[in-house]
């Protein structure tokens, strides 16, 4: 079997609701998508989501050759990159390369990714993740009530810019985590809006109310000083990772025992990438927790991980043109037996949605805020839900 | 596809080594199979017992965190299941194992290294000419005797052999037991005064990372270790101090599965890996995906014995696995299947 071709679709859509975190409290809508469907010369195709561009760039690297080879191919990519580095645009490219091969090996092998990369199991534990400082109280009450009839018993609450809101909506989303567990895990993520000593004077406070599990990105990405800093003063652990993009770049963080749970999605080189990653902190005793990704198709990956934990569920509606396998149930990502991710495109709808595309607020990616990492710039009145009634 | 049983066969006299192999069966017919040694028999009997029936072999990552958990149970035991699990996975997709793991068709830089310490110098001759002339290694590994002079006409020996084929031999040597840090850091630096040499095992124990680390900083030539680690957490301290240069990983002890989460932490700290021989060298086919593979030991480059075959060729002094599905092993009695 050989690969042959690829398509790139470009699509914009419109999530079912607003997300934000304390970079962009007022929350975006619009998310631009991309699929990557592989060819091949047997009439199987293969395909990921999420970062299609660049792909020409790197496609000579693995045309004419067999998909099933793909930790091969991830390598022969890795070297294309030499020199540049498999950073940025390039290393999206890669990881949407690297993620289609695999889908087009679980498929060859007629099973569900999840067992091609030999998990024992197709559950996967779930946390709730709002993406929610651009919800009002009720709305945030609700997606995590909505949450836990699904058996979700932990959530993460975007924070960072208002203690005293912070505290309120911690509040909030652990009595509605309540009717879950006696007990609701509880995570905050300030998306690296603070210095570390801020984020340790905001932590300490936070924690003289509530029992968190772990503060992600509490400082910059690279900074381990600053990260292992935060994770001595602290008692919540220390995650971080979402936006690093290789193995290398977590070299300094691991080595120097900056960091207490490793965040790891598609964007760390694919799914290879992501399991290098996962298998160098697993050396390390560090747990690892998969980022949310759309239609959770993720899971695959987490579900075969040795130090995996659970997985973060967000669910803003961004599944308009796919079909999926898997569902929430108990508190678990349930994986199906569909081959290979269990995701198909509606090729129909996608078509709907190029020809004409949705409006609406805002657009991914948005830039850092104010103030981010030196004082911090409250919301204005009206810029988020909650501020309106003060 | 669910696992019935296990049936562990002992090679008896067919076979040098005190081996035994280890097949698994499934409901769907295939067996698979792995080459442990006969003190291994017993544990994996009770291991498989315990854990194992009813699973799917494709779900080996899992079942390998599984048998982790088991306390006690000898990892070689463990890394015999390991491997012959992978060879059922491989032959559901009715494709060789090298395959199954992701790699492309592996021509892994290969080195010789021997069993034993070669005493005689009719043996060194022999190996040699076996290793160098025949099969056309550009890499060896010797035994050190000691004896200095001896050691620097033994290794000269090597190297005019690897000469013959390459312009750019690699010379590895391994410590006798019990030499103290200081006479292994005599010893290796007076070697380098006339040899170029690529590494150094047995340095010290492999858990000895300071030890390790001092070598490494008053050598020229690299430290390798790590080949008696059987769990994830013993490589950390090495990796850590950066004590080791070259991470040395036996799929023996750690199986498949545990080599290629080591080997890819090794690539986090972008440090060589070499995999140390197994039998009938099936260690080749994880080569192709490891990131930093440096080379593999083939200790003995016919392809089995009178006990089995499988389909790993060396030429020319790279290590090639063949077509046949899973990891090619088939047991002589049988024949092909």
């Amino acid at each position: 079997m050989k690969v042959t071709g690829y398509r790139v679709e470009n699509y914009l859509m419109k999530m079912d609701r607003l997300v934000g975190d304390a970079n962009l409290p007022s929350g975006v809508e619009m998310l631009p998508g991309s699929i990557l469907f592989l060819e091949t010369d047997e009439n199987i195709t293969g395909l990921s989501l999420g970062y299609g561009g660049g792909v020409e760039g790197l496609f000579p690297a693995i045309e004419g050759r067999d998909p099933r080879e793909v930790v091969a191919l991830w390598i022969r990519m890795n070297d294309f990159l030499h020199k540049s580095g498999n950073e940025g645009a390039a290393s999206m490219a890669l990881s949407s390369i690297d993620m289609a091969l695999w889908d087009l090996k679980a498929r060859i092998a007629g099973e569900p990714l999840w067992r091609t990369l030999g998990a024992r199991t197709n559950r996967v534990k779930a946390y709730a993740s709002g993406l929610d400082y651009c919800l009002s109280d009720e709305d945030l009450f609700n997606f995590y009530r909505r949450m836990a009839e699904r058996g979700i018993d932990s959530g993460k609450l975007k924070v960072g810019l208002d203690l005293k809101a912070d505290l309120r909506r911690l509040g909030l989303m652990r009595e509605a985590l309540s009717v879950a567990s006696r007990c609701p895990g509880l995570m905050i993520d300030p998306n690296e809006y603070w210095s570390p000593k801020q984020a340790v004077r905001y932590v300490r406070q936070i924690e003289q109310h509530f029992d968190l599990i772990w503060v992600e990105e509490p400082a910059r990405r690279w900074d381990y000083d600053g990260l292992r800093q935060v994770s001595r003063q602290v008692r919540a652990a220390v995650a971080t990772g979402e936006n690093l993009h290789n193995l290398s770049q977590f070299y300094p963080l691991l080595a120097n025992d900056a960091v207490d749970i490793i965040n790891v999605w598609t964007g760390h080189s694919g799914v290879t990438g992501c399991r290098q990653v996962a298998h160098m902190a697993h050396v390390h005793g560090v747990p690892v927790t998969m980022m949310n990704a759309q239609a959770n198709y993720m899971a695959h990956v987490a579900a075969a991980l040795p130090n995996h934990t659970m997985m973060e569920v967000v669910d803003p509606g961004r599944e308009h043109c796919l079909k999926f396998d898997n569902h929430v149930e108990d508190g678990y990502i349930i994986l199906g037996e569909s081959p290979g991710f269990g995701v198909e495109v509606d090729e129909k709808k996608l078509k709907a949605l190029q020809q004409d595309p949705p409006t609406g607020r805002g657009k991914f990616p948005f830039p850092r805020r104010e103030g981010a990492g030196r004082y911090i710039a409250p919301p204005a009145p009206g810029e988020v839900p909650w501020r309106q009634g003060e | 596809m669910k696992l019935t049983g296990v049936t562990v066969i002992s090679h008896g006299r067919a076979s040098p080594a005190a081996s035994c192999s280890v097949e698994l069966h499934t409901d769907a017919g295939l067996t698979g199979i792995a080459i442990t040694a006969q003190r291994n028999r017993s544990t994996v009997e009770n291991l498989f017992k315990s854990l194992l029936p009813g699973q799917d072999p494709r779900t080996v990552t899992g079942l390998w965190e599984k048998m982790q958990q088991v306390r006690g149970a000898r990892a070689e035991a463990r890394a015999a299941l390991d491997l012959a699990l992978w060879d059922l996975k491989a032959k559901a997709n009715q494709e060789p194992l090298w395959k199954t793991l992701g790699g492309a068709r592996p021509r892994a830089n290969a080195h010789a290294a021997s069993a034993s310490a070669l005493p005689s110098d009719r043996a060194l001759a022999q190996w040699t000419e076996t290793m160098m002339r025949t099969h056309g290694f550009r890499g060896a590994q010797l035994q050190l005797t000691g004896d200095g002079k001896r050691d620097t006409w033994r290794l000269g020996l090597v190297r005019e052999a690897m000469a013959a084929v390459t312009r750019s031999p690699a010379l590895m040597v391994r410590m006798g037991a019990n030499a103290s840090t200081g006479e292994v850091l005599r010893r290796v630096r007076k070697l380098e005064r006339t040899f170029d040499v690529t590494w150094v095992e047995n340095a010290a124990p492999d858990r000895e990372a300071s030890a390790l680390k001092r070598v490494s900083d008053g050598i020229y030539g690299a430290v390798c270790a790590g080949g008696r680690l059987e769990r994830l957490g013993d490589f950390l301290v090495c990796l850590r101090r950066r004590a080791v240069d070259v991470i040395q990983l036996d799929p023996g002890r750690l199986g498949i599965t545990g080599a290629l989460q080591v080997a890819d932490a090794a690539f986090g700290y972008e440090l060589p890996v070499t995999l140390c021989a197994l039998p009938g060298n099936v260690h080749v086919h994880a080569a192709g995906v490891m990131p930093t593979l440096m080379s593999v030991e083939i200790l003995e480059p016919a392809p089995g014995n009178a006990a089995f075959t499988t389909d790993v060729r060396i030429e020319q002094g790279w290590a090639m696995a063949g077509d046949l599905p899973g990891n090619g092993i088939v047991p002589a009695r049988r024949g092909r299947r």
